[in-house]
């Protein structure tokens, strides 16, 4: 899918130290990067190529981070993570998160970040249907809004939790590993273990089955992983 | 004093009014009876003394006189024409009438009687014989029949008269009193709160009219009364956040309801008229409010009225109420859109200062850090850690502005808390103190956010560092069953310095507090922040009870256990 040759990233951000830093950290691992120093620049370049990823700080000057990703958004779905010096539960964040991928709170130690990109470009590859999907049963999936409907309630869920639904969604029926879960739930996370998949699946199966020891939607295939299904009519 | 009750007086009255005409009408019986008995008696007693001298020979002897008195039933005495008794039967009283006076002796010679009464109650007929002027007089004495036999049948039925009177006018008394109890008990339900309480209306009198006011009374009080209840609760669904605009519609709502208005608006800005329209009989008419607040004029609320609609003081009262209400409404609401407008004001500064302060971190982290790794310089590897340091407490800053705001919302993720520890301690590049790491809580996840923790963790390690007299750190993890039976993961850092007297227990987690006089290292929120996170992760923080030296703090959160696939 991705074109041939190395992966490019158009980093956006105010400071030229960090610029400097990033580009070659980033180029040394063998990514082709261009930078931007604020959003309208980045337009001009976006107008020029379409990079495959997009790395952006929130707070620029004169086109901010969260403007800039809502117009790239609208032209194309092109995956973003967002630096910023504001962590989740801020509202500006909450915002982001219908238009960002990931975002990762600075400062940030560089392999996190490096292990952010590695997982947001491997989920390029997965391909949801970006409205809702109905489970059946009286459960919908809005991974876009991170959210279940059941029995039209809101339940939010966990970053990692749509992220892991994202995954199974994208391979609807059919078994996804442990490890692949695990690889995108927790990439970034020092030495991650197969217990995360299990307590997560878990916890997620309270949120969305009538019963979680009986589980309809999410299915334990004992030794490989998990998959995710329909409701079953009647 | 006090008066008698109405019915008392009434029941009086009544009586009062049937008794004097039957006791004067009695009387007048009495005497008119009495004196035609008198008469009566008189008439038969002249007349059968006269019958007794006309069949009298002269001898008068006793045996005459007992003769006689068989036959009339009456006491017979025989005077001689000088008065002195020649005979007697006894008058049955014992009695010997008195002598007959001069007069009868003469009138008894022309056959006729004299009547007298004496003293002892007798009757006494005197009639002459022969003469005249008459040689004997023969005297028939009875008592007087006055009639203690007439007067006890009159007694009863004056007293039968005398109980029907009581009688009839308590009867009365209560058939005119009850409406006004009934009236009284109403006013006593209108008085506790019952404005449903109406008096029947029976009759088109003075009382039936007085009912029916009374009725009209209650029904404007509960119509009034369900204006108030409307007018004071015209706002109660909406908070300060709700804005001008609905509390202005609220206003239009409450006013249509409660007093009927076919249109009702509101002004901002705006003063009412200074004189109010005039009302012109059979047409639509408007009345208005000010929406004051003390001395200040908001605007307006201005409502019109159907023509058949009275409009009263108490009415333009209660208009005037939901105008001081809506005034005050719109003053909070205005209030409250400019709070927080600052409040985004604020935010935007401390993202502002937030962004500036870490982005350069960010740069001097990175750069040391990359630098440490080419020389190995022990020197650089400080710059990172000071540089993290300084990062985390700007990060401390923004979190207890959110915390304030109780805006904070966990990204909640699973994770092994010992190895959180680790790495925390790691960060804090700390080599003179050693952790000694109890991890009971193998096979448990902690559930909650990362992050933050990570955040807590380095709070309370970094505290145990400073004020623990360089000796070991003791970190220990247990899972512990709760009162719901749920089991919570117990983190405890452990220091062995001097502790934390029992006074300042509590002001440790105080914003700004510094425990150590004189000490200006630390910000000082650190614990108030950490509490703040752990709280908004649903888990507490507190000090733990410890034996010997040190502090030691412990914090709860949510556990998952591993189990199976």
């Amino acid at each position: 899918m991705n074109a041939p040759g190395p992966t490019r990233i158009l980093l956006v951000d105010d400071d030229p130290n960090l610029l400097v830093f990033l580009a070659g950290q980033l180029r040394s691992d063998g990514f082709e990067v261009h930078t931007a120093r604020d959003g309208q620049e980045a337009l001009r370049r976006l107008e020029g190529a379409w990079p495959d990823l997009l790395l952006i700080d929130l707070l620029m000057p004169r086109l901010d981070g969260l403007s800039l990703a809502r117009q790239v958004k609208a032209r194309a779905d092109l995956p973003i993570i967002v630096l910023s010096a504001i962590d989740a539960g801020d509202s500006k964040a909450e915002a982001l998160e219908e238009v960002a991928e990931d975002y990762i709170t600075k400062p940030f130690h560089y392999p996190e970040l490096r292990a952010r990109i590695t997982r947001v470009l491997r989920r390029v590859g997965d391909r949801v249907p970006s409205g809702q999907l109905d489970l059946g049963g009286g459960v919908v999936l809005d991974l876009q809004r991170r959210r279940l409907l059941v029995d039209d309630q809101e339940v939010r869920l966990t970053p990692v939790e749509s992220r892991l639904l994202y995954a199974l969604a994208a391979h609807l029926d059919t078994v996804v590993s442990t490890e692949t879960l695990l690889a995108r739930g927790w990439s970034d996370t020092e030495a991650p273990d197969p217990s995360y998949v299990w307590v997560t699946m878990r916890r997620l199966r309270r949120k969305l089955e009538r019963d979680p020891d009986a589980p309809v939607y999410l299915e334990t295939v004992r030794g490989v992983g998990y998959r995710l299904n329909r409701a079953t009519a009647g | 004093m006090r008066r008698l009750a109405l019915r008392s007086r009434l029941t009086l009255t009544l009586a009062a009014a049937a008794v004097v005409p039957v006791l004067a009408f009695s009387l007048l019986v009495l005497l008119i009876l009495d004196q035609s008995v008198g008469d009566r008696q008189v008439d038969a007693l002249g007349a059968e003394a006269q019958l007794a001298a006309g069949q009298l020979g002269s001898n008068l002897d006793a045996s005459a006189a007992a003769r006689i008195a068989g036959l009339t039933g009456t006491g017979v005495t025989f005077f001689d024409a000088q008065g002195r008794v020649l005979a007697s039967s006894g008058s049955g009283t014992g009695q010997v009438p008195p002598r007959p006076p001069a007069a009868s002796a003469a009138a008894a010679g022309s056959g006729g009687s004299t009547i007298s009464r004496t003293s002892g109650g007798l009757v006494v007929a005197y009639a002459g014989i022969g003469g005249p002027p008459a040689l004997f007089v023969v005297a028939l004495s009875q008592p007087a029949a006055t009639g203690p036999a007439l007067l006890a049948p009159l007694l009863a039925i004056l007293v039968a008269t005398l109980l029907l009177a009581a009688f009839l006018s308590l009867a009365l008394g209560r058939s005119l009193i009850r409406p006004l109890s009934e009236l009284r008990e109403t006013l006593d339900r209108l008085q506790a709160g019952d404005l449903q309480a109406q008096v029947p209306v029976e009759s088109d009198d003075e009382l039936g009219r007085l009912a029916a006011s009374h009725n009209r009374l209650a029904a404007t009080l509960a119509g009034r009364n369900r204006a108030l209840a409307v007018v004071s609760q015209a706002f109660a669904p909406l908070s300060p956040q709700a804005g001008v605009a609905s509390f202005s519609a609220a206003a239009e709502r409450a006013a249509g309801q409660a007093f009927g208005f076919t249109a009702v608006s509101v002004r901002l800005g705006q003063p009412p008229d200074a004189t109010p329209p005039e009302k012109v009989p059979g047409e639509a008419f408007d009345v208005e409010a000010p929406l004051a607040m003390g001395d200040q004029v908001l605007g307006a609320i201005r409502g019109t009225l159907p023509p058949t609609r009275d409009w009263g003081e108490a009415d333009q009262d209660l208009l005037r109420v939901l105008g001081i209400q809506l005034a005050g409404a719109v003053r909070n609401a205005e209030l409250f859109d400019a709070t927080a407008e600052l409040a985004e004001l604020k935010n935007e500064f401390l993202r502002g200062v937030s962004h500036n302060l870490q982005t350069p971190l960010t740069s001097i982290r990175a750069f040391a850090g990359q630098l440490a790794d080419e020389t190995g310089d022990q020197r650089l590897g400080i710059i990172v850690e000071q540089s993290e340091r300084l990062s985390r407490l700007v990060a401390q800053l923004l979190t207890v502005t959110k915390i304030e705001a109780g805006t904070l919302k966990p990204q909640v993720d699973v994770f092994p808390m010992g190895a959180l520890v680790r790495r925390a301690w790691e960060s804090l590049g700390h080599p003179t103190s050693d952790l000694a790491l109890d991890d009971g809580a193998t096979g448990w996840l902690a559930a909650a956010d990362r992050d933050w923790v990570e955040q807590v963790v380095w709070a309370l390690l970094d505290n145990a560092l400073r004020y623990g007299g360089g000796g070991p750190v003791e970190v220990r993890l247990a899972p512990v069953a709760d009162a719901a039976g749920a089991t919570r993961l117990h983190t405890t850092v452990r220091d062995h310095g001097p502790g934390i007297a029992p006074e300042d227990r509590e002001r440790a987690f105080e914003r700004f507090t510094r425990l150590t006089p004189g000490t200006t290292e630390g910000s000082g929120l650190g614990l108030s922040v950490a509490r703040g996170l752990v709280e908004a992760m649903g888990g507490r923080l507190w000090l733990a009870e410890v034996e010997g030296p040190g502090a030691a703090f412990t914090f709860s959160l949510p556990a998952e256990h591993i189990g199976e696939p």
